[in-house]
């Protein structure tokens, strides 16, 4: 129990707050939203911003060429790491079917868009790592 | 090594022109779209073609093909409130009509020009989306 209560103080109040100085970037979890099309598709509709200004970093796994659409293409893969709640304390829920991650630009670095291509990685209810492919 | 076809190649490509346009496609390619391709754009090709016919003298006489039109969409590329294979097949038909029955090949003469089947569509996975692949072939018989 002890343990369960650490942890839960680590993951919902530390990393947060130590995450907010030494992350050095900041993201927007945007969740894309759709509308049945009229035959049995769908259509996009405007996407809506399910949280803020969370810290994070990220870095490449790996990428290779690849031919998507008979279009030579590349696909790169990337782990964006953040901490399991905000600053506030709120769990940051992810769906990685829904949701995208947009890191905001800094310095000579642009914004980067990150859809996710896996479950998520929750390390211990304190910390999660999605595995992502950087939007070309 | 056809130079019949090559000659339809060019031709299909010259007419089919008017596809590439705001509302349309992005630009047509021949089998495989540029690195810097932006969805939506076509892709036509040959694909399986027929016996080649002779003369007396083995002298070319006519060439029968299938021609594979592919035009590829996802769901960041269509005009709002489109689904993506919704206007694949919306490009696919004007692309159909745009080239009608007949084109100018010099030289040569196309005798038939049009739609033979449907071919299946194809979803490609790019991340967390679909690319979605909407195509057919065309006959054409070119003496």
């Amino acid at each position: 129990m002890r343990a369960a209560a650490l942890f839960n103080k680590i993951g919902k109040t530390s990393i947060p707050r130590i995450g907010s100085r030494i992350f050095p970037d900041r993201m927007t979890v945007v969740k894309q939203n759709y509308t049945p099309g009229s035959g049995g598709g769908r259509t996009k509709t405007a996407p809506t911003n399910v949280h803020t200004s969370i810290p994070c970093t990220y870095h490449a796994n790996s990428g290779e060429q690849v031919l998507i659409g008979d279009k030579p293409d590349r696909k790169e893969e990337y782990s964006v790491s953040f901490p399991s709640h905000t600053p506030a304390g709120v769990r940051i829920n992810i769906d990685p079917q829904e949701h995208r991650l947009v890191v905001a630009a800094r310095g000579n670095e642009p914004q980067k868009t990150f859809r996710m291509t896996a479950p998520l990685k929750d390390k211990a209810g304190m910390m999660f790592e999605a595995t992502c492919e950087l939007e070309a | 090594m056809s130079t019949i076809s090559e000659k339809v190649r060019k031709a299909i490509f010259a007419k089919s022109s008017p596809m590439v346009a705001a509302g349309r496609l992005t630009a047509i390619y021949h089998k495989l779209a540029g690195k810097k391709a932006v969805r939506p754009y076509g892709i036509f090709a040959r694909q399986a073609p027929g016996a080649v016919k002779y003369n007396f003298g083995l002298t070319l006489a006519a060439e029968d093909d299938l021609w594979l039109f592919t035009v590829v969409t996802d769901e960041d590329s269509v005009p709002a409130g489109k689904e993506p294979e919704e206007f694949g097949e919306e490009m696919l038909s004007l692309w159909e009509s745009t080239l009608g029955n007949s084109l100018t090949v010099t030289g040569n003469t196309v005798t038939w020009l049009a739609r033979f089947s449907d071919a299946p569509s194809i979803e490609e996975k790019k991340g967390d989306r679909f690319i979605y692949l909407t195509r057919f072939l065309m006959r054409i018989v070119t003496e």
